[in-house]
């Protein structure tokens, strides 16, 4: 899951080398989209599993793509070329009016999400795993590995790799880039709102404001993988989410015995954030990449 | 009136103009070159001619339409194609990418544009899924002309193609350029090479501080002293 | 009028103007719905303040007068100095004739969060580094003061001790995030010091034994001055002046000493080289600038701002709690350096003055706070990135910049 926000991260990034501090927002806003067409096929013959969760990630899918485009085109695209903290900000007031305008159109409060696949397909002692659980593993890979080939094999993937290298020379190769990046912010968004909606479907309860720390972690999951870099961003995702609970439960374990760490683990993702700056800030499958100005 | 016509043509980067009341004509199957010293405006004129910069002022005609407001892809698909000064192939992708890339706007390449590319280039061919950042300077610089020539252009603007090759593979270029020129395409090129440029060429400007001081035929402007002086060494 | 003589009644003229104007707009009835006769009094009163500023801001300048004011300003800092103070002095006092202590408390706030705000501008606005998280320095430093005061004892003086103390541990903070950051583009503080308000704020939530949690610490310490503790009332001739007063005006001195020290530092060495830091790093290199150092000094000398404010804060309010230093806050903050200007300091002073009072009285918009903040932000770096009050520096390489 932290892989497909990080996806998003990466995409933009790795395009118009900007941090989309929206995106958190993108991701909730994709699962209260979900969530809505979930409770509009509840008691319909649509309700289950089979018909309703495929309906509800293709239209959020596809209203959270028009979302992250129109974000693009009022709030990125007039800075593109100005100072880069510019654009930084202007993504950040983004990020606080999406958050906020969710807030005051949905409630402060946590808004339960329906359970769908939730029977256990193994259970062995404590441990259970659910359907969810699979079909969460199944979609992700799946849609990052979709994803992939795009970027890799098709024109418009080739369009945004070229992009990504060199703006000019991909103009004078007759590539639009307005129409790419806004291509990149529909599949960015709308692996978003995948995200968005497994999110609900693992914890049964989304807010307005959980975008804000998942978009943090993510945000690490990219760096973690190496920033720009799909694939590192996938990898990156797994081993984030991985580390995220084993850590607390080896700190909490003999010998280190402290139960407290578990009030602490969110700050385990950030932990590991400093750390890869400091150690190896191009991550796990990153190039070499030299700062640039 | 010429395959290009340009006709008072101001442009610059948004501040004072680089580019002044330029006048400029390519004409069908003619190789035309432009010469300059550095910051002269070339590489801006190029620029300004492809899309990549707006013009400010003044027209650019193609074929008798009227090009200066259209962006790049539209000129592409009128039949202008570029080999950008310093190469800039993709080198995070493949050869065969970056001819891919050449034909964007057609479906990303005809099959018999491959064929003829790689004829061209027979190292090419051999590289094909080698990444561009691998390839020699000479190598990059065949890849560019490759890519340039994947759209089929009417037209090719070269930007200095000879800049940091050594003297054989500059001769190797200048041949292909020749054998282009014979299949019909217009040839634009800006060169510091003088002396090989204005003997290909058939007509020649002089570009200096942004505006056009000489022009004529390439063997006049050959024997021209003040041409004489500043760019072919005395 | 001839101009010298303009200028100098302009210097005087142009602040107690805005103290009047200030004076007016808190004496507009609150606008707390859409409901009440007094609402759309408020409302009224608001639209004409809103129209008087306007009015008289465009009437100035079409009469060069502005120019002139920035030039008289720049030619007799004393005096302009001087005029500012003056009224900013008079502020709580013509307040408390009219019995309007709350606003005196808002007026201590608000200047609190002038320091933060050009504290913050001093990391963003100079040295274009981008910091989301500055309430976590804020925090630290109220917290700081907080623990110390309530765990160790209430020392008479002590508190004195813990303003340098707050800067220092709060710079320290700042310089264990910038370190690993350094090496990298901007883009990477932003996040990491947008993590870190995070981290900051659930170790003051969870560390139940240090900073008693979500319940947070209360009676913390108060500034004294001998055997005198500000907080008590003081009469002064027929003047009555309550602890909120007495605040007011020590607070007033260190955000006087905090512009004061940022305008030095904007105009000296360091302040050049973060300007040439910001605009291009690699030239700056190349001059010679230690940008590594530049950079953690600018994070360590506006953390150290935030940890300053943070004391004052705390021992105003007696009482802090993790909510006062959330990622609102930061935003908060962030949004007077971005609406002043940023690199603008008289820009963060007005707009950490305007956005503490404006919410007051638009009670019926609290709620759309941040969503105005946020819009705010995406507009201003669209249409005015140089904010409302852009510095002269600024002002130049915006306008010569192509496009």
């Amino acid at each position: 899951m932290y892989a497909l926000v990080a996806l998003g991260y990466t995409l933009v990034y790795g395009i118009i080398e900007l941090i989309n501090f929206a995106h958190g927002e993108i991701v909730t806003f994709g699962a209260f989209v979900g969530l809505a067409v979930l409770a509009a096929l509840a008691g319909t013959p649509l309700s289950a599993a089979a018909t309703a969760l495929p309906a509800a990630f293709l239209v959020s899918m596809a209203v959270t793509a028009l979302l992250g485009v129109t974000l693009e085109r009022f709030a990125y695209r007039p800075l593109r070329g100005a100072d880069r903290l510019m654009a930084l900000i202007s993504a950040l007031g983004a990020s606080i009016f999406l958050m906020n305008a969710m807030m005051l159109a949905i409630g402060r409060d946590s808004k339960p999400f329906p359970a769908y696949l939730s029977e256990p397909v193994l259970q062995r002692g404590d441990l259970v795993v659910r359907q969810l659980d699979l079909f969460l593993i199944g979609l992700t890979i799946l849609l990052c590995a979709l994803l992939d080939l795009f970027v890799r094999r098709t024109r418009i993937g080739r369009a945004m790799r070229s992009v990504a290298q060199d703006q000019e020379a991909a103009r004078m190769c007759g590539v639009s880039v307005n129409a790419t990046v806004s291509i990149t912010f529909v599949l960015g968004s709308a692996m978003g709102a995948a995200a968005g909606i497994l999110n609900g479907l693992y914890y049964g309860v989304i807010r307005f404001d959980m975008g804000f720390l998942l978009g943090i972690k993510a945000f690490t999951a990219a760096v973690l993988g190496g920033i720009g870099n799909l694939r590192g961003a996938v990898v990156g995702g797994f081993v984030l989410g991985i580390s995220e609970s084993l850590i607390p439960a080896i700190l909490a374990a003999p010998p280190f015995s402290v139960p407290e760490i578990f009030d602490y683990k969110d700050a385990v993702a950030f932990g590991i954030l400093i750390l890869v700056l400091m150690v190896k800030p191009s991550g796990i499958l990153g190039e070499e990449v030299p700062e640039k100005a | 009136m010429g395959l290009l016509d340009v006709a008072g043509l101001t442009s610059g980067y948004g501040g004072p103009p680089v580019l002044h009341d330029i006048d400029l004509t390519v004409g069908e199957s003619e190789w035309v070159t432009l010469l300059g010293a550095n910051a002269a405006g070339k590489t801006t004129l190029l620029k300004t001619l492809i899309g990549v910069l707006p013009a400010a002022s003044g027209a650019v005609r193609l074929n008798g339409r009227e090009i200066q407001a259209l962006p790049p892809e539209e000129r592409l698909r009128l039949g202008l194609a570029i080999v950008p000064e310093g190469r800039r192939v993709f080198t995070r992708m493949t050869v065969q990418e970056n001819l891919q890339m050449g034909a964007h706007l057609f479906g990303g390449g005809r099959a018999e544009d491959f064929d003829r590319v790689y004829s061209l280039f027979p190292r090419m061919a051999e590289r094909r899924r080698q990444k561009a950042g691998t390839l020699s300077g000479g190598e990059q610089q065949m890849l560019a002309l490759g890519r340039a020539l994947m759209s089929r252009p009417r037209l090719i603007l070269l930007d200095e193609p000879s800049m940091g090759l050594a003297p054989k593979l500059v001769a190797e270029v200048f041949a292909l350029l020749r054998g282009i020129l014979t299949e019909g395409v217009s040839i634009l090129l800006v060169e510091q090479n003088a002396k090989m440029a204005l003997k290909s060429s058939a007509r020649a400007y002089v570009l200096r501080l942004g505006r056009m001081v000489l022009s004529g035929s390439s063997a006049d402007l050959a024997e021209n002293p003040e041409v004489r002086q500043a760019y072919l060494g005395g | 009028m001839n101009g010298p003589r303009a200028a100098t009644w302009l210097l005087w003229a142009g602040p107690a103007f805005v103290l009047a104007w200030v004076l007016g707009f808190l004496l507009t009835p609150e606008v707390r719905g859409l409901a009440e006769p007094q609402d759309f009094a408020g409302l009224a009163g608001l639209a004409a303040l809103a129209a008087i500023a306007w009015c008289a801001w465009r009437a100035l300048d079409r009469r060069g007068l502005l120019t002139v004011f920035d030039e008289a300003r720049h030619r007799a800092p004393a005096q302009f100095g001087l005029s500012v103070l003056l009224c900013a002095a008079v502020f709580p006092l013509i307040l408390a004739q009219l019995g309007k202590y709350y606003w005196i408390h808002v007026g201590a706030l608000s200047l609190i969060y002038v320091i933060l705000a050009v504290g913050l501008n001093l990391v963003v606005g100079f040295a274009g580094l981008l910091v989301i998280g500055f309430a976590a320095f804020y925090g630290i430093g109220a917290y700081a003061a907080a623990i110390v005061t309530t765990e160790v004892g209430d020392l008479p003086h002590m508190i004195w001790l813990l303003i340098p103390a707050a800067a220092v541990l709060s710079a320290a903070f700042g310089v264990l995030l910038g370190v690993p950051t350094l090496r990298l583009r901007g883009d990477y503080l932003a996040i990491v010091t947008l993590g870190f308000g995070e981290i900051t704020r659930i170790v003051f939530t969870n560390w139940d034994t240090l900073t008693r949690g979500p319940r947070g610490i209360s009676g913390v310490g108060s500034f004294q001055i001998g055997g005198w503790n500000l907080m008590h009332p003081l009469d002064v001739g027929p003047l009555r002046l309550d602890g909120d007063t007495q605040y007011y005006y020590l607070i007033l001195a260190a955000a006087l000493l905090g512009v004061f020290l940022a305008h030095r530092l904007n105009h000296s060495r360091i302040g050049r080289a973060w300007v040439a830091m910001r605009e291009d790093e690699l030239a700056a290199r190349s001059f010679g600038i230690d940008v590594a150092r530049c950079k953690i000094l600018a994070f360590a000398i506006g953390a150290a701002y935030a940890g300053v404010a943070g004391v004052f804060f705390g021992s105003l309010q007696g009482f802090v709690d993790p909510t006062s230093f959330s990622f609102l806050e930061s935003v908060l903050i962030l949004s007077m350096v971005v609406l002043g200007g940023m690199g603008s300091l008289s820009g963060s002073v007005v707009a950490a003055v305007l956005l503490v009072i404006l919410p007051e009285k638009l009670q019926m918009l609290r709620d759309y706070r941040m969503l105005i903040f946020g819009l705010l932000m995406i507009l201003l770096m669209i249409v005015r990135p140089q904010g409302l009050i852009p510095s002269r520096r600024r002002m130049l390489e915006l306008g010569s910049r192509p496009g």
